[in-house]
């Protein structure tokens, strides 16, 4: 695919001198009746959007930036009440027209792209009969065969046209978003299209690539857009101005330059304070000796068993996690990176326990705890804190019952002393005793992770495995938790590895940096090298693919092309060559790269000496 | 596909041995002698013990069962001791009219109850859905004698000649007659699987409408009758075919009490004589066929099941991940 260019910037110029207005919104309101008061989702939004103009909507869960959009296409609930001085679109008025019409609207000259590409297809149906069905070119029932091919084939899924007769499930995440556009922006081609979202359930290689063709498609068929997102670095990549919504508000409307020099509200100049952090200063005691590391991982391996084969003997397995070491000093933290199924999670698992690796050992305080005769006391000095706080607590229990039941479990607390220990818990996470009685169902994501972190705590541990643990919340929410997990670790000495796929945390947070691709290590070393020197050109393709919150960078955001490939069928050689921008046919595709040391970090590339100038030839622009 | 046909086939075969060995061990541990019953009270210990050895009975449990499974593989389902009848002959003759009132009454009540099901969910919460949400729960309510035995006496006491309360004749002599007298006992029968059938479709209807899938489909601009036909139902309807299946199960079951009221010469009276007169081979025999096609059925359903979702039928064709 090709990179973005700078068309974008370019366009950014036209859109402020003055294009018509195809849509126009003032004072929409929308409220949810409910007994004991109604729910006001929106209040008082008003904005306008003009031809050619990608508008960024702004806001965190429950700003009702989503709901502003389905209040615009009527595809709310019918509960809600909409009320507006006017929505004109063009010289209509949307709110003159009735439902029919209004849905003929739909998918003609008012497009959507959803949030979930994965789940956004009727799994039974074969993909060729669901784009018939949600194609509306005008002209006849159901659109010829070859027209949906040159569809797929417009999008970059050239060599899938002969995959109509595939069913959703067959195709990637990726593949999936890229179907969706096609659909919505070209069959037929709408006066506005409206993406919700439209990356967040995607791999941040996979969301480069799917920006930079939204802003392609956009820059060749002159499309309005309005980008729904609570990502700023999206918006800044691909948004020409930018609408800031908080609890159903417009706080702030500026062109997207303006808005990240000079943030006029308090909530976006927290939200962009948020996002671009220094290093955080920890109060560490002394910094660890690496001579006696709390966390010492060798040669692990781990694999699944290929599903469907034979259940003994002959059972294939998957490599999940192959040859990974590191060694993580008392204090410190270990930041791992990578994309979804290079490992990260899998290794996680082998380090709580949950997963016996096939080799290796997995050293905790001088312990072997791969060993099977560990016991539960031994292993208690490490917890696992995971990504989504919704699934891993009882939704049905009190939060006293969650941390009473973590001590009854280490047993080192009487029974009479726990509700007192459970208090001093909560204290230590930012949360006070008055939440000892509420349900689970009634925290918020934050408070949840709040009171997860306090559970795992109760064990005493020393070394924590944060596996995305702010994957699921919100930009303002994630610093919080961030600040709270820094200051822990100061206080009481705690080591941490700290999955996470946003390298603004790992840059943040962590002494090191492991980036994994495909089960192996690509790279390893001191953050700041790792992040700002690269070794390996798949850290390097990582920090291009990543949209940089700050409209002037757009020329260095460069998305990895491609997808991490099946890990039933791995590249020979080096496993990255196919997607490399600087692999070279022979020795890339035979030789197995070695970690090896390579500056101040160790790197798994046969050019880990001259990376820079190698990806500067291959055309990739340096990283700043 | 082949691969999971063979597992599900062999998952059947299994079931199929143990439900035959629950069966011989119930009906054998039931009290009473059959060689007593066989020969009257009067019988002398000497008739009644060469009568035991004849029919094997002086032998131990374990070698009875021993022989029992040995001669079920071979398909030989010993003879009627009353008549002396082959027991397979005996079940195959009886087996039609079962097996007629059975599908007949499965596909009428789980094709109506699709469309009630479709009905109820498309206005959620209207008069229309409360009166079939309504409906289904007296229907499910109304035990099925009570409900035979209403039949009967409607149709044979107080609306004599609109429809035949009773007896059966078969499709082969008489095509309107056969239907005429299914009438009854398959409104009886299918009653309960339209009522469970009807609410598990409405839900899963429900739940499905509210799938990204029916959203994106909705901001295409397509109408909310296609999105249930189109979108909604095809996902729908997975969950219900495996309720479906073991709604049948209940209703072979209730073939029992059907065909006892409605005096209907099927395996499920077979089963009730022989099991009143002792005949312990034709007991065994008739409920071997019920508990047989039950087994059958959930089979037909689980190859529907990957029929329907494209996902199930990858997964065991190739073994893999799907769409790793």
């Amino acid at each position: 695919m090709a990179p973005m260019t700078n068309d974008t910037a370019v366009r950014t110029d036209v859109a402020s001198s003055p294009a018509p207005v195809v849509l126009s919104v003032e004072n929409l309101d929308v409220t949810y009746p409910r007994r004991g008061g109604d729910v006001a989702a929106v209040r008082g939004v008003t904005f306008q959007l003009h031809e050619g103009e990608a508008l960024g909507i702004v806001g965190e869960t429950g700003s009702g930036k989503t709901t502003t959009m389905s209040a615009l296409l009527r595809l709310l609930p019918q509960r809600a009440l909409v009320r507006a001085d006017a929505m004109r679109l063009g010289d209509r008025d949307l709110t003159a027209l009735s439902d029919g019409e209004l849905r003929r609207l739909r998918g003609r000259e008012l497009s959507l792209i959803p949030q979930r590409p994965m789940t956004s297809l009727s799994p039974v149906t074969r993909l060729g009969k669901q784009l018939e069905r949600l194609d509306r070119r005008p002209g006849g029932a159901a659109a010829p065969r070859p027209e949906l091919s040159a569809l797929l084939a417009r999008v970059g899924l050239g060599p899938l046209a002969e995959r109509l007769r595939a069913y959703p499930h067959e195709f990637s995440g990726g593949q999936l978003q890229r179907i969706l556009i096609a659909i919505a922006s070209l069959a037929p081609q709408p006066q506005i299209l409206f993406a919700d979202e439209p990356t967040a359930t995607l791999d941040v290689t996979v969301q480069g690539q799917i920006l930079a063709l939204l802003s392609e498609l956009r820059a060749e068929l002159g499309l309005s857009l309005v980008m729904i997102t609570h990502d700023l670095g999206v918006v800044a990549q691909t948004c020409d101005r930018v609408i800031v919504m908080q609890r159903g508000e417009i706080v702030e409307t500026a062109s997207v330059q303006e808005l990240f020099a000079r943030p006029r509200h308090p909530y976006t100049a927290q939200l962009l304070a948020d996002l671009t952090r220094p290093p955080a200063v920890r109060g560490r005691s002394a910094s660890g000796d690496p001579a006696a590391p709390r966390l010492r991982v060798a040669g692990v391996s781990c694999s699944y068993a290929r599903p469907g084969t034979r259940r003994r003997g002959g059972r294939q397995a998957v490599p999940a996690v192959q040859d990974v070491s590191l060694t993580i000093p008392a204090g410190e933290t270990l930041a791992l990176v990578g994309e979804s199924g290079c490992g990260k999670s899998t290794l996680a698992k082998a380090l709580v326990g949950l997963l016996t690796p096939v080799a290796g050992t997995i050293m905790l305080d001088g312990l072997d705890v791969t060993r099977e005769r560990v016991g539960r006391g031994q292993r208690s000095g490490l917890q696992l804190i995971s990504q989504n706080p919704f699934s891993s607590l009882n939704r049905r229990r009190t939060i006293a019952h969650a941390l009473t039941q973590a001590l009854a479990v280490r047993g080192a607390t009487p029974a009479d002393e726990r509700e007192q220990r459970a208090r001093e818990l909560l204290e230590q996470v930012g949360l006070d005793a008055s939440h000892l009685g509420r349900y689970a169902s009634e925290l918020s994501g934050g408070q949840l992770q709040r009171v997860a972190i306090a559970r795992a705590l109760a064990a005493e541990p020393r070394t924590l495995v944060l596996d995305e643990p702010t994957a699921s919340l919100d930009v303002s929410v994630t610093a919080r938790i961030v600040d709270l997990l820094v200051e822990l670790q100061g206080r009481l000495g705690l080591t941490y590895v700290w999955i996470t796929h946003e390298i603004d945390v790992a840059r943040h947070v962590s002494e090191q940096t492991a980036v994994m691709y495909l089960g192996r290590i690509a790279e390893q070393g001191p953050t700041e090298q790792v992040l700002h020197r690269p070794r390996h050109p798949y850290t390097a393709s990582l920090l291009a693919s990543m949209p940089v919150p700050d409209p002037t960078r757009r020329a260095t955001f460069r998305p990895l092309a491609g997808e991490v490939p099946s890990p039933l069928s791995p590249p020979s050689g080096c496993v990255f060559r196919t997607r490399c921008p600087i692999a070279q046919d022979e020795r890339c595709a035979t030789e197995v790269p070695e970690l090896r040391r390579a500056g101040a970090s160790s790197s798994a590339c046969h050019f880990a000496d001259d990376v820079a100038p190698r990806l500067a030839a291959a055309g990739t622009p340096p990283i700043a | 596909m082949t691969r999971y046909l063979i597992r599900r086939f062999i998952r059947s075969l299994i079931i199929f041995a143990a439900a035959a060995t629950a069966i011989f061990f119930m009906v054998r541990l039931a009290p009473g002698n059959p060689a007593r019953l066989y020969l009257g009270l009067e019988a002398s210990p000497q008739a009644i013990a060469a009568k035991s050895h004849e029919l094997g009975l002086d032998r131990s449990l374990l070698a009875q069962y021993g022989s029992f499974l040995g001669n079920l593989v071979r398909g030989d389902l010993g003879t009627s001791v009353r008549g002396g009848e082959s027991v397979w002959s005996l079940v195959l003759q009886r087996a039609p009219v079962t097996i007629e009132l059975t599908l007949l009454a499965v596909a009428l009540s789980s094709a109506l109850a699709i469309v009630l099901g479709m009905l109820a969910a498309a206005k959620r919460d209207s008069l229309r859905d409360a009166t079939i949400r309504v409906g289904t729960v007296v229907a499910i309510s109304i035990p099925n004698f009570w409900l035979a035995l209403i039949f009967v006496l409607l149709f044979g006491l107080w609306l004599p000649g609109v429809l035949p309360p009773s007896g059966w004749v078969s499709f082969s002599s008489d095509p309107i007659g056969n239907l005429q007298h299914a009438i009854l006992p398959v409104i009886v029968l299918g009653l309960p699987n339209l009522a469970i059938v009807t609410r598990t479709l409405r839900v899963s209807m429900l739940e499905t409408l509210d799938h990204d899938y029916v959203t994106f489909g909705r901001s295409r601009g397509l109408g909310e009758r296609r999105l249930r036909r189109a979108f909604a139902l095809p996902n729908a309807v997975i969950p219900t075919t495996t309720v479906i299946g073991l709604a049948v199960g209940l209703l072979i079951s209730g073939t029992v009490i059907v065909e006892e009221v409605f005096s209907i010469p099927g395996v499920g009276r077979l089963m009730v004589d022989s099991f009143q007169e002792k005949d312990y081979p034709v007991a065994i025999g008739a409920t071997l066929f019920v508990a047989f096609a039950f087994i059958v059925v959930n089979f037909v359903v689980d190859v529907l099941y990957a029929f329907l979702n494209p996902r199930i039928r990858d997964l065991y064709a190739r073994g893999g991940l799907a769409g790793a």
